[in-house]
């Protein structure tokens, strides 16, 4: 199936789905004539740009929206993640873990000399 | 002796054909660009190896090859033939991305969907090339510079292609800093290019949280084809920014993505068998590829500069070259190439914003694509 009338109906309840009928008439479903190809050119090219043109509508709007949602229901600075499930905050940086464990290896070593030495004084 | 010569039959060097040793030498000079220029390596390496794996002739009878039904290679070629892995990769793509910039700047996305002028004139030249309309447009999908949407759609639309498709997409992405810069000096003047832009300004966390969900709500309602692309780009966005799930966000950019891409270049350097990739339809793709490649940078260039007759705050065209989604390959390019103008001029994080629209905009129009043409 070769036609731009069936993407536009997946859009669905979209302005898009509204010029179905239009271009059905237009490109000749199924025909695969380079004329048809340039309808589904325009039309693709119309959808990619009608997509990002919204999506930048909406990242323009959104901190206008952002700053009215402030009003009952403010940022906090403090990431959520400080009370996120315990899991998602282990701390496994091996750089970390080596460090943690030298220390713990220093300490016990240094106990162990000590208590060695205090026997050997006794 | 007729024992020795009946091994020798079963050797490699009895049944290799021209076409077998040139597509391993191409598979080398794949290895030595990468190895010595730095071009793409984590693509170009695991695709070199797998077209010299690919092509050493196998006796009759073995199932070896990635088309033998039941190989190992068969199994691993699955998630490219099923489209299985660019998905996955778009996952991990989505959790390093990070979309301040775009929303920072939000006029620059509209730089990102003139990129895609590219595809749908490439889609116009292989249909003039009597291509099925099917393979026009998984050919004109290579425009988009994105490797693993190329191959996702190729492999919904012309699975017979998809060797040609990806390597096409892999190599142009991979001389994203040889082909941009001649068309971007081409196409704007010195004064153009020393333009600077006002730095991007701070992005609260709740609006990098909520972008994701929006973004994915408004373009997969416009072009429901992109779904699965856009579902798992904008899944790991969501899994970086929400910073609960942050041990999913880096397996997701680590290891995931690492793996999907060793299986991914691998199987598909290992599909480009001689006889299946040595054809006159491979080297008609190799120059709409070009093509479309070079018209999605001049697409971008040129509505930037259309864009600054309207705007009082002017864009630096060059930044419109990265609306192509070689993330983030052509980001750097407009770096290059605009401190080649002025040292001191920092155009990377501008570029950017286009960068990752245009990973959008080329999911959007594959999505259109593939729902138009199945």
């Amino acid at each position: 199936m070769y036609a731009m009338p069936m993407l536009l109906e997946q859009t669905g309840p979209t302005l898009l789905g509204q010029v179905v009928p239009m271009l059905r008439d237009q490109s000749g479903a199924g025909s695969g004539s380079l004329a048809n190809g340039l309808v589904v050119a325009l039309v693709g090219l119309m959808i990619v740009f009608s997509a990002l043109i919204f999506i930048s509508l909406f990242i323009a709007a959104l901190p206008h929206l952002l700053n009215k949602l402030a009003v009952i229901w403010p940022e906090v600075d403090e990431p959520v993640a400080h009370h996120a499930h315990h899991e998602s905050q282990v701390a496994d940086d091996n750089a970390v873990l080596a460090a943690i464990g030298f220390v713990l290896h220093t300490e016990f070593q240094r106990q162990l000399d000590s208590q060695h030495s205090s026997e050997q004084s006794s | 002796m007729e024992i020795l010569t009946d091994f020798f039959d079963t050797t490699g060097f009895a049944s290799m054909q021209f076409g077998n040793a040139i597509m391993i030498l191409i598979g080398i000079v794949f290895i030595v660009l990468a190895i010595t220029k730095d071009y793409e390596p984590l693509l170009l390496v695991p695709i070199g190896m797998g077209a010299i794996v690919g092509n050493i002739p196998v006796s009759e009878g073995m199932a070896l090859s990635v088309y033998d039904e039941g190989s190992v290679l068969h199994y691993l070629y699955f998630g490219v033939s099923r489209g299985v892995y660019p998905p996955l990769i778009f996952l991990g793509i989505g959790a390093m991305t990070d979309f301040s910039t775009m929303l920072s700047n939000p006029k620059l996305v509209l730089l990102g969907a003139a990129a895609q002028i590219g595809v749908f004139l490439t889609f116009l030249g292989a249909l003039w090339l009597d291509f099925s309309p099917a393979q026009a447009g998984a050919i004109g999908i290579i425009g988009g510079a994105d490797g693993p949407t190329a191959i996702f759609l190729a492999s919904k639309l012309a699975p017979e292609l998809l060797g040609p498709i990806a390597i096409a997409a892999y190599s142009y992405m991979a001389l994203v800093p040889v082909i941009q810069p001649p068309i971007m000096r081409l196409l704007t003047s010195r004064e153009e290019r020393l333009i600077r832009m006002k730095p991007p300004r701070d992005v609260s966390k709740r609006e990098k949280m909520i972008f994701p969900v929006a973004a994915f709500l408004i373009s997969t309602l416009i072009a429901p084809g992109a779904v699965v692309l856009l579902g798992m780009l904008f899944f790991g966005n969501l899994l970086k920014e929400s910073l609960v799930t942050e041990r999913l966000a880096r397996t997701a950019r680590t290891a995931m993505i690492d793996i999907v891409t060793i299986l991914l270049g691998f199987a598909v350097g290992a599909s480009t068998q001689a006889d299946t990739f040595l054809t006159k339809e491979s080297l008609g793709i190799f120059g709409l590829g070009a093509l479309a490649f070079a018209i999605a940078t001049a697409g971008g260039v040129l509505f930037a500069k259309l864009m600054n007759l309207f705007l009082t705050e002017k864009i630096n065209p060059l930044v419109g070259a990265a609306g192509v989604s070689a993330v983030p390959d052509s980001a750097r390019v407009v770096q290059m190439v605009g401190q080649q103008e002025d040292p001191h001029n920092f155009l990377l994080m501008h570029a950017m914003a286009p960068n990752v629209a245009g990973v959008v905009g080329s999911a959007i129009a594959a999505g259109v694509l593939w729902s138009v043409l199945t």
